[in-house]
């Protein structure tokens, strides 16, 4: 397994926000976590990169315990966040951002990871001087992958890339995905659009109040009787 | 009031300026990558200005020579201060920092107080007898030479930032410490190194200043508030805004002094202070953060 974690429980405070989240993926496979605000989906992946200290369950990436881990030290395994909201730095320019993402790999490898991502992205090739602070949102997200892909990972968690993106440019972010999903990168997918989920991925959980409600491939769910009332309006 | 002497003031507060922001460089940016205002700032400068005073005395050399020589001891210092105070209070209450800073300052004065007592210390230089003169204006060499080698140290502390992977991986840090460490970045580890790198750059202020200043258990104060104005000034989190207002604040100090007195000059620069805060919030050059 790429990545299995274990009767998960974590949380802030005083309150628990998983209580006891199992998930399987193998090697190169696509899975989305879909659910409500407020479910925990934002929390898992800040469990799994090290933000948020589990309570207790295991967490293991490569068939190596991760929980415990710095935050900065996981990413040099191979296992990469790209958080919600983007979070660029808009102080520094495109290429600085890609460079700071290239922290994890070994700095040898930064040249030929340039190369990739601009091919991937080539506006942000066009705009590798500008401030990140002045990109447009969908152009913020594309660095955001881009700054990702830097440290050369085996796995990336993406939370809600989509979000306040326009339609046009979400499809084009999902097009850029679909090339990294035939390139065999394993991703874990939180996103809010189920239809655009169900679509990308090739199975999904279902997390509701902190616990997996279903769970299945991404046909099956969307046939589901429960998964259509709630979540695509059916 | 003659023209030659506005002039003569305005020339050499530019060049004191030119050292106040090397000090207040440092101070932003600790300030910027871990949110700790160092209200011991100062103080930790006046221990790197007795340090030179020592080193010159035992080995002859120069103040400039003897900040240099004395850039370890004070990187050694900056790691233990780090390590015991800094570190525990990172991402902690305001109040809790400035009261444990606040508590270091006088913990530092009351001891270079017991150590080396209340006399003024300076390091005798020839350097001073030899003025340059500018037609009808005199610039002092030690002046001149520590403008020089703050301005040098401080270009080489903008290259760092602007022209290297660890500088953008500072910078990255300053920004977002969390999104930083997502991209692998050891960010203790980082804010460690910038307290210790900007406090051994202090050794390299202190030679500077005591080329031509003097030491008292006391001038760290005098400096930590200036550096603070000068931060404020120049828009917190923005280090060209500080270097501006470090200038700036070095002329504006000057002048006073020539047209007043020297008594006046602290005033001075806080009605200017105040006066830049409400007509330039986010700093001199508008781009730090509200003040």
């Amino acid at each position: 397994m790429k990545l299995s974690i274990e009767a998960l429980v974590s949380g802030y405070g005083l309150v628990d926000v998983l209580h006891g989240v199992s998930i399987e993926m193998a090697e190169g496979e696509v899975v989305a976590v879909i659910g409500p605000n407020g479910a925990g989906k934002s929390t898992l992946l800040r469990t799994i990169s090290g933000l948020v200290a589990a309570r207790s369950g295991t967490v293991r990436y490569d068939g190596r315990e991760i929980g415990g881990l710095a935050a900065s030290e996981i990413p040099r395994l191979g296992l990469v966040h790209v958080p919600e909201a983007r979070h660029v730095f808009g102080k520094l320019t495109v290429e600085q951002n890609l460079v700071v993402g290239a922290s994890a790999a070994p700095a040898g490898s930064r040249k030929d990871a340039l190369a990739e991502v601009y091919d991937l992205f080539p506006m942000l090739g066009q705009k590798a001087r500008e401030l990140a602070g002045g990109l447009s949102g969908g152009q913020q997200q594309m660095l955001a992958v881009g700054r990702a892909l830097m440290a050369r990972p085996g796995m990336i968690m993406l939370d809600e890339p989509s979000l306040g993106l326009a339609p046009l440019v979400v499809e084009q972010m999902y097009e850029a995905l679909d090339g990294l999903r035939r390139s065999g990168l394993t991703i874990l997918l939180v996103e809010q659009d189920v239809y655009m989920a169900l679509d990308f991925a090739s199975r999904a959980y279902v997390l509701e109040n902190g616990r997996i409600a279903l769970a299945g491939a991404s046909a099956a769910l969307r046939h589901d009787d429960h998964v259509r009332r709630s979540y695509l309006g059916i | 009031m003659s023209l030659e002497l506005l002039l003569q003031a305005a020339v050499s507060g530019f060049l004191m300026g030119g050292i106040y922001a090397l000090i207040a460089l440092a101070l932003a940016l600790v300030f910027g990558v871990m949110g700790v205002l160092n209200f011991a700032h100062g103080d930790l400068l006046m221990i790197g200005m007795y340090g030179v005073v020592l080193v010159s005395a035992a080995t002859g050399l120069s103040p400039f020579l003897a900040g240099i020589v004395m850039v370890p001891a004070m990187m050694a210092i900056g790691w233990v201060v780090f390590v015991l105070l800094i570190r525990p209070i990172v991402g902690s209450a305001p109040l809790v920092q400035a009261q444990l800073t606040i508590g270091l300052s006088f913990v530092i004065q009351s001891a270079a107080l017991l150590w080396f007592g209340a006399d003024l210390f300076n390091v005798p230089s020839e350097l001073a007898a030899s003025p340059i003169r500018l037609g009808a204006i005199v610039i002092s060499l030690p002046l001149l030479i520590g403008f020089v080698v703050a301005l040098v140290a401080s270009g080489l502390l903008a290259w760092f930032l602007s022209a290297t992977v660890w500088g953008y991986r500072v910078r990255a840090t300053a920004e977002d410490p969390v999104m930083a460490q997502l991209c692998g970045v050891p960010v203790q580890r980082v804010q460690r190194w910038v307290f210790v790198c900007a406090t051994g750059s202090l050794a390299i202020a202190a030679g500077c200043l005591m080329g031509f200043y003097h030491v008292t258990p006391v001038v760290g104060l005098q400096f930590s508030v200036l550096s603070l104005l000068i931060v404020v000034l120049g828009g917190l989190g923005d280090l060209r805004g500080a270097m501006v207002a470090a200038l700036v604040l070095g002329v504006a100090e000057a002048l006073t002094s020539a047209i007043f007195n020297s008594a006046s000059a602290p005033a001075a620069l806080y009605v200017l202070f105040g006066a830049a805060l409400l007509l330039k919030p986010h700093g001199l050059l508008g781009r730090g953060a509200a003040v």
